[in-house]
């Protein structure tokens, strides 16, 4: 059976890779989030 | 108390049989550089690849034919393997280096294998700008191999499998099982290695064109960049290291990798498997969010203090790459050495100082304390308050989600704090050396020692190609301890004592 035809085969990776990047844009929204307010809280 | 049995011939043999192993993936290893130096015509660079291979090739040649054994594998031989695998492999790949030219002597060659395979990513190449392609490609494939771990690597493919290989896998550090088959977890990890890297390296490559590089140039930069990323590791092909890129795709799209590469393979599976609410409930998740937050509000209150930005986009592209690069264990650099050092003042290189301390997720191509030690020392101590305020009758139970609902036990609560001490001692250990040499400040060893002992690679400046050998040496077995996590070192030292001073058997 070739891979193609395995359910789910390509959806697993869709899904890694798709969470991956959210989880970098988690990380990019909450570290905008602590550097503005740094720049507006430090004299 | 028990007496230590003295290991006789068979058991030598058989960890001579398997490391001969580990020397022949090592060698099959050196014949991608070896072809692409021939395909290039980069004959110097070929004839180091033909000989550094031949060794390691011979040398499992003759262990193959002289140690064959049927004798089964102990938790004792598996720890004493890893931790030679791990000193042999960083030698035999310093072979190719040494004979490249390019570094100032053996000790510096082995400090850039070691470096390489550990995924430190430190360097002390000369002219790293003009090395061959070949020679680069060795340096960043080294990486990928040791961040997903050479004993793993090599043994699925070349060993019998099954339960010998489950010892192995547990002494190189990777406690965490991703699935009950340990074939079937190197399996899922070349799996996931392999379609980020497709992903990740077609990205990168459209970014670097978006730049304007040549498309062979843009795929050379991106497959390095993607193994330097994801493996943790930290090496560039540039002396410069991102800042060359002067791209902030590049910067994103790298820092994302790098994420990926600091999870572990048992959250990547349960990403895969659509369960990301295993991943937000598991403990290393949690420290990492909370601690990482913290220190980049310290890190980015000590940057404005300092007057070096006042940008949200300088914040980020300088600040949030350098904290992700060391919270991952990775090493890539936005900023040149000296930076940290005059212009960010010293609460911002105290920030990645501690992050570079911390580390990554256990079971994932990072190194550092790791942020599961991490949290099972906050709630031992939290257990501890807990007990001393409650009835002295009422039961104490502390639990935490990593892979499943666990309970606190003691015996984890005391292995993850005396992991967490010896890592301290080995940062002393490159500190005190560092200022033994007498012109390093007390920031500058501080910075590298932590850095190199936690396997992260971010440089202040100590570790470059004139670097006394002594300090090197120390550096290599910082690099050594903490890819071992110390258990298997201490292991070694033990079946060394055993080998002296233990008991014949009977």
């Amino acid at each position: 059976m070739s891979r193609r035809a395995i359910p789910g085969f390509w959806r697993e990776r869709a899904r890694g890779v798709g969470y991956v990047v959210l989880l970098g844009g988690a990380v990019l929204v909450v570290a905008t989030l602590i550097a503005t307010a740094a720049l507006v809280a430090v004299p | 108390m028990t007496a230590i049995l003295r290991p006789d011939a068979d058991d030598i043999k058989l960890i001579g049989y398997y490391l001969g192993k580990v020397l022949l993936g090592l060698g099959l290893l050196q014949l991608i550089p070896l072809v692409t130096a021939l395909t290039l015509g980069e004959w110097n660079s070929a004839s180091a690849f033909a000989i550094g291979a031949a060794i390691a090739i011979i040398a499992w040649a003759l262990s193959d034919g002289l140690l064959a054994t049927r004798q089964p594998l102990s938790w004792a031989h598996g720890m004493v393997i890893v931790a030679l695998a791990w000193l042999l492999g960083p030698i035999a790949t310093a072979v190719p280096m040494l004979l490249s030219g390019r570094f100032t002597d053996p000790v510096h060659a082995l400090f850039e294998s070691m470096s390489a395979l550990t995924t430190t990513g430190m360097s002390v190449i000369h002219d790293l700008d003009h090395t061959p392609v070949s020679e680069d490609l060795f340096r960043h494939l080294l990486q990928i191999a040791g961040g997903l771990g050479i004993i793993i690597v090599v043994l699925s493919v070349f060993a019998a499998g099954g339960a010998r290989i489950t010892t192995l896998y547990a002494s190189e550090g990777r406690d965490e099982r991703v699935l009950p088959n340990i074939i079937r977890t190197a399996r899922f990890i070349f799996q996931v290695a392999s379609t980020l890297f497709v992903v990740g390296t077609t990205a990168l490559v459209i970014a670097l064109v978006a730049t304007g590089f040549t498309f062979p140039r843009a795929v050379y930069h991106g497959v390095n960049l993607f193994f330097a990323s994801f493996a943790t590791g930290g090496f560039s092909v540039m002396q410069s290291s991102i800042i060359y890129y002067h791209s902030a795709t590049v910067e994103l799209l790298v820092g994302l990798i790098m994420v990926a590469g600091t999870l572990s393979f048992g959250l990547h599976l349960a990403l895969w498997r659509g369960d990301p609410r295993d991943v937000l409930r598991h403990l290393e998740t949690r420290t990492l969010t909370v601690t990482t937050s913290l220190l980049f509000a310290l890190l980015c209150v000590g940057l404005v203090r300092a007057g070096s930005y006042d940008t949200v986009e300088a914040l980020l592209r300088k600040g949030l790459f350098t904290m992700v690069s060391a919270a991952s264990s990775t090493g890539h650099q936005v900023n040149v050495g000296d930076t940290y050092l005059y212009d960010w003042g010293l609460l911002a290189p105290a920030a990645i100082v501690g992050a570079m301390a911390m580390g990554g997720m256990a079971s994932s191509t990072a190194g550092g304390i790791k942020a599961l030690r991490v949290g099972i020392t906050f709630k031992s101590l939290t257990h501890e308050i807990r007990r001393i305020l409650l009835p002295e009758s009422a039961l104490v139970v502390t639990t935490y989600h990593a892979g499943k609902r666990q309970v606190l036990r003691d015996e984890n609560a005391r292995a993850a704090t005396t992991v967490l001490l010896l890592f301290i001692a080995s940062y002393l250990l490159g500190i005190t050396t560092a200022l033994a040499y007498g012109e390093l400040d007390l920031t500058q060893a501080i910075f590298e020692a932590v850095s190199v002992g936690s396997n992260i690679g971010v440089s202040i400046g100590v570790v470059n190609p004139g670097m006394p050998d002594g300090l090197a040496l120390v550096y290599i077995l910082q690099m050594w301890l903490g890819r071992l996590e110390f258990v298997a070192a201490f292991a070694l030292l033990g079946y060394l004592f055993s080998l002296a001073r233990g008991r014949a058997r009977a």
